[in-house]
């Protein structure tokens, strides 16, 4: 099974995401990338559902099975090349930095096998990409 | 009554690798009662103490939210495919 | 392989070039209530009058760079209408001669705007509709090599005018905000095109067809009746809608009386359905409207 250690995110991927973040705010942005072999090729945006989108997101639950099944129909795959698993989970933040913060941390145990895009609307470097594995970040390279 | 019950990957080592498997039952928990006897340790997983599903698991049967037909009762029609579903959430 | 800025360049000085570009024009009136704003991309401001006129500039220009077009060349076609005065259009002002198939039933403006722009005509049974002009078409480019049959049914051209232009300008035009596109389906190529452009940005794409295999919307396919185009594949949608004839034209009527948008019968089969999106769900859906209510004056739908 291959594992991607980098991921490729297309400039107009990386466009379209900056889009539905701006678009949200105050609200937090949240979607998934989906790919194979470590190269997106599409985004799928989801919606915010937490109580407290201006500082937390939650996927719709309906938003995200069709996501993936979606993503399992196209034989897309991720970080460890799983078919039907998101290729990444990106969500931006709209105050503060492109880095995981402690909930981002505490919440990707769930979903370990995604890349964890970030974006902030607030601060350089606007965009970051990591792996988040038993609660620890590890920034990747971002193609 | 059997039924396909599709996993997150993050379940993987719950069920020794597979992400998709058979079941038989005619509710929710008799399915989720179902795979436990084949992978001891699986209910936990998704399931409190109290015998619910955890709050940050979603679990559909077919294009339903089991949550809204009956939770542990709802009734999985023969066929169908039960998909569950960790929450995706994270903030700032 | 064409881009848009070859195409730009062969057409620069000329009235070709005012092809696409077209008004995104905000609905009030009938989006009232809605959950998502409902905005139509207006394709009746090509200078042909249809969204046709894309994909005919392109389909031509590619089989001049193909140099599939000599001085004894006849393009040839299939269509129900409005590619016809499209093609008509655009070999007028590229100086080829240019022959189109198509049914007997289809309105008299288009037949009359064709031949004014220079192009013949053959026209076809009818009850068979779009597919009897197509397999005359097709028996027509097999007997005589000198016919360009440019087949808009299976084309990449069609489809690709659509993923460089059509799409993009949505998108630009929107800052990126769009977040449903909706338009119905007749050759496929504006669904197939957009769908290329957009859905990786993550836009949902949304494909319309008539209800019935008898339907009034001129221009649109009903797939699992008729000859499906090759250059048609459902996966491009997200969604697929249906919509009847009754709406369409009751949808239309209101586009003129509450809009002042004068469309023909796709153009208020699509909104309609759009409506539909829009009250269940949020964000900005772009609507296609093909074409201009003129094409349509001799038929029933404007006869109050």
């Amino acid at each position: 099974m291959a594992v991607a250690d980098s991921l490729s995110l297309p400039h107009e991927l990386r466009e379209a995401i900056f889009a539905h973040a701006g678009g949200s705010a105050p609200d937090e942005a949240c979607g998934l990338i989906a790919g194979r072999d470590g190269v997106a090729t599409r985004i799928i945006r989801c919606r915010n559902i937490a109580e407290d989108r201006p500082r937390k997101y939650l996927i719709d639950a309906s938003d995200l099975r069709r996501a993936l099944i979606s993503m399992d129909d196209a034989g897309e795959t991720d970080a460890q090349g799983t078919r039907g698993e998101p290729l990444g989970i990106y969500h931006s933040h709209v105050r503060s930095r492109a880095y995981p913060s402690p909930t981002d941390i505490a919440d990707a145990l769930r979903w370990p096998h995604s890349f964890y895009v970030l974006v902030s609307l607030s601060e350089e470097p606007a965009i970051g990409a990591y792996r988040i594995s038993d609660g620890e970040v590890i920034p990747v390279g971002l193609r | 009554m059997s039924v396909t019950v599709r996993l997150p990957g993050a379940l993987r080592d719950a069920t020794g690798g597979t992400t998709k498997l058979e079941a038989s039952g005619r509710t929710l928990a008799e399915v989720i009662a179902d795979i436990e006897r084949r992978h001891p340790g699986f209910r936990d997983r998704v399931l409190d103490e109290r015998g619910r599903l955890r709050a940050y698991v979603n679990v559909y049967i077919g294009d339903a939210d089991a949550r809204e037909s009956g939770g542990m009762n709802a009734p999985v029609p023969d066929g169908s495919e039960v998909m569950v579903i960790p929450a995706m959430a994270g903030g700032r | 392989m064409l881009t848009a800025d070859l195409v730009r360049e062969r057409v620069r000085g000329t009235i070709l070039e005012r092809i696409g570009g077209t008004p995104l024009i905000p609905l009030h009136r009938i989006a009232e209530g809605a959950r998502a704003e409902l905005w139509v991309k207006l394709e009746s401001a090509n200078p042909g009058g249809s969204v046709k006129d894309r994909p005919g500039l392109w389909m031509v220009i590619a089989a001049e760079e193909e140099r599939r077009i000599s001085g004894a060349s006849v393009v040839l076609d299939a269509t129900s209408g409005n590619t016809g005065v499209a093609l008509a259009l655009v070999c007028a002002v590229r100086a080829h001669r240019l022959l189109l198939a198509m049914p007997d039933r289809v309105s008299v403006e288009r037949k009359r705007i064709a031949r004014a722009f220079g192009a013949e005509l053959v026209l076809t049974d009818p009850l068979e509709g779009t597919d009897g002009a197509i397999r005359e078409a097709r028996r027509l480019a097999e007997r005589d090599r000198r016919y360009v049959y440019v087949d808009q049914y299976s084309n990449p051209a069609n489809p690709l005018a659509h993923e460089l232009t059509t799409g993009p300008e949505i998108w630009q035009q929107t800052d990126g905000h769009v977040t449903h596109v909706v338009a119905g389906v007749g050759t496929s190529g504006t669904v197939v095109g957009i769908s290329k452009a957009l859905r990786k940005r993550g836009v949902r794409i949304i494909a319309v067809q008539p209800d019935d295999a008898l339907h009034g919307i001129e221009g649109w396919k009903h797939m699992p009746s008729a000859l499906r185009p090759a250059i048609w594949d459902e996966r491009v949608a997200d969604v697929h809608m249906t919509e009847s004839t009754d709406e369409a034209i009751a949808m239309t009527r209101r586009l003129a009386k509450e809009e002042g948008i004068f469309t023909g019968p796709s153009g208020g089969a699509a909104v309609a359905a759009a409506l539909r999106v829009a009250k269940e769900e949020q964000g900005r859906i772009v609507v296609l409207i093909a074409d201009g209510g003129e094409r349509y004056l001799s038929t029933p739908l404007w006869k109050s």
